[in-house]
């Protein structure tokens, strides 16, 4: 069982890691092309061997990043046959039912995606102000046909500290034509009124509709409830987490101080402490929508999504598997 | 003419690169006693009249230069060294007055702070770090929350001194407050300036801390003085709020090549009475409502006021 993991694999797991690759989708296809170039690089004849060795590099993608539930999502769905398969049967077998898994996520990635900014444009009207946080390509999508059928936008991007992934986003409508406004994290409720619908990614939905996405989102959401101002999320609905529905709560990942203030400021002040949390939890009384491939839907339907993709009994399985583990 | 020294004065004060407005208030009142003594009383009223345009939120600042402009204006037939002199006393009574208000404020809020409360606050506010100060002295144990609060950042500041001070310090990035809010027991905000109908202009930010604060039911206390309170708007002005200095917002979108991203930042915001608790000063703490009252007190009913840009004009006119 001493096969390495090919470096190419080693290399976009840390890239997810260490948040060269992010956003939800993007770590999502990223996961499945690791897991297409590893079973193609497997150099042995045993096919029971090979089942360890993509569970190994299943695993090691899952540990990257804790709260972004396209991940487990997309290697479940990529290596769940194979792993679930009662027996293996040729390498040569096993490995094309993964490849063939990878390139169909992948496939279904960029439709869902092309939906997306088909659907959630309809809902821009020409001359809207659209605020946005972070960096979500299923928003951009939706901005950029939103402009191509000629809808006149202008979009308020966030900074989005401590990464600034505001100005990815600044750059993408720039160069797509759309007059692009940064603005600073704390001046969103001073220009509130100036917009007329808030739209962000998610990075994951919770059974209960509730959207783990960027920090900052939930605060925006807030804002956007006090003022009467819609607020959508756009996200594929592999995003929605099965997990959630056993009551399993999304982990919170926090990153490192060094993201917020420089190391000198840190060992300035020994005894003061930076929290930086990467995400927080919007309630889904506060969304106006779930922009998804599949349609606009109300957060509380998000159950109706999960069950849609992993069917009722699989939903139902999902809740009491982890009743049984508990037990 | 104001001299080119005194010119970048304006603008260190117009861009809030002096972040508490007492310090903010302190610098500019030391401007005009410098362009009095040595350009006359037209320098002196030309710069006082500049300075306070160009930050009209600070009501401290306004407060402050009408009261040495009185003081000019009532001896100004008398030679100018004495008239300097008159000028560098009030300033000095009204610091004096800005330091005894800082320390009854934190008095009376520091009663409000029980043993092992966590507190979050953002900006840096001279007000808000002497309270924290009595606390510790009390040896009473206390956690403090601080935004970074950009566009500036001044909350590196208030963290860095609270930490010196020995206080046990969380510094959050703005966005994570409604994150935090859940483990806060009191937010302790400061002002620009307090309106009429208790509205609080402070650093922009603090309104949506006030919002995560309220949906959280956490109070909110602003720890201020009376100084600071806004007699004009009660006569219907509007608080107009400037833009910050966003140098390094778009420093950082130009080493990105981002040049042609525009940059709204506004320097303020305001927080409705609403979300308020309270309102502490030197006279005590009061409902947001109250500060009509309070206005009220200061400057009469209806307030009579010394109509600061006319006065200031007409000493500019006579010159000297």
């Amino acid at each position: 069982m001493g096969l390495a993991v090919p470096e190419e694999v080693a290399r976009i797991a840390s890239d997810i890691r260490e948040m060269r690759v992010r956003g939800a989708g993007r770590i999502a296809k990223a996961a499945a092309t690791a897991l297409m170039v590893a079973a193609e690089r497997y150099p042995g004849s045993d096919a029971r061997e090979f089942r360890e060795y993509i569970r190994r590099v299943a695993e090691l993608l899952l540990k990257t990043r804790p709260t972004a539930v396209s991940l487990p999502n997309a290697v479940s769905y990529v290596v769940g046959p194979l792993l679930r398969a009662p027996h293996v049967g040729s390498v040569e077998e096993a490995r094309r039912l993964v490849v063939e898994r990878a390139s169909s996520f992948i496939r279904y990635a960029d439709e869902a995606l092309e939906r997306i900014a088909e659907i959630g444009s309809r809902l821009v009207r020409d001359g809207d102000v659209v605020l946005t946080h972070c960096n979500s390509l299923a928003v951009v999508s939706i901005i950029k046909r939103a402009a191509q059928r000629g809808k006149r936008v202008s979009v308020y991007a966030t900074e989005t500290r401590p990464l600034f992934q505001g100005h990815v986003t600044a750059r993408m409508l720039l160069e797509a034509g759309v007059d692009v406004t940064l603005i600073p994290d704390s001046s969103v409720r001073s220009l509130i009124r100036r917009v007329d619908k808030v739209i962000v990614g998610a990075d994951a939905v919770a059974a209960n509709g509730a959207v783990v996405n960027k920090i900052g989102t939930s605060l925006i959401a807030l804002i956007a409830r006090e003022h009467g101002v819609d607020f959508y999320v756009a996200t594929e609905t592999y995003k929605f987490s099965p997990f959630t529905l056993s009551g399993e709560p999304v982990v919170i990942e926090e990153r490192p101080p060094t993201e917020v203030v420089p190391q000198e400021f840190l060992d300035k002040h020994p005894r003061l402490r930076v929290l930086n949390p990467s995400f927080d939890v919007t309630p889904p009384g506060y969304i106006t929508g779930i922009i998804t491939e599949v349609g606009v839907i109300p957060p509380s339907a998000a159950l109706l999504v999960l069950e849609e993709i992993y069917g009722r009994e699989g939903v139902r399985e999902q809740a009491s598997v982890a009743v049984d583990e508990e037990a | 003419m104001v001299r080119p020294e005194l010119e970048e004065a304006v603008e260190r004060v117009r861009t809030g690169r002096i972040a508490s407005s007492t310090e903010a208030t302190f610098f500019a009142l030391d401007k005009m006693l410098q362009a009095l003594a040595e350009g006359g009383v037209g320098e002196f009223a030309e710069l006082a009249l500049r300075l306070t345009r160009a930050r009209p939120t600070s009501a401290l600042l306004v407060n402050a230069t009408r009261e040495l402009v009185r003081e000019v204006a009532e001896h100004r037939g008398e030679p100018l060294e004495e008239i300097a002199e008159r000028a560098r006393r009030k300033v000095e009574e009204l610091k004096g007055r800005i330091r005894s208000a800082i320390e009854a404020s934190a008095a009376v809020a520091e009663r409000r702070i029980e043993p092992g409360d966590t507190l979050l606050t953002t900006s840096y506010s001279l007000f808000v770090k002497q309270v924290v100060r009595n606390v510790l002295e009390r040896g009473r144990d206390v956690r403090v929350v601080v935004t970074e609060s950009r566009p500036g950042g001044e909350g590196l500041r208030m963290a860095s001194e609270l930490s010196s001070m020995g206080c046990d310090v969380t510094l959050v990035v703005d966005s994570a407050v409604r994150y935090v809010m859940k483990g806060v027991d009191k937010v302790l905000l400061s002002a620009e300036c307090v309106t009429a109908n208790g509205a609080v202009v402070n650093k922009v930010g603090s309104s949506q801390i006030a919002l995560a604060a309220h949906e959280a039911r956490v109070r909110v206390f602003v720890v201020t003085t009376s100084m600071k309170f806004s007699p004009e708007t009660v006569v219907g002005e509007l608080v107009e709020i400037p833009e910050a200095d966003a140098s390094e917002v778009r420093e950082l979108l130009r080493k990105k090549g981002l040049e042609g991203v525009k940059v709204k930042a506004p320097l303020f915001d305001v927080t409705p009475p609403e979300y308020i608790d309270a309102i502490i000063t030197e006279r005590g703490l009061m409902a947001p409502s109250f500060a009509m009252m309070a206005v009220r007190d200061l400057y009469g009913w209806p307030p009579k006021l010394l109509p600061l840009e006319e006065a200031l004009r007409e000493l500019m006119k006579g010159g000297g």
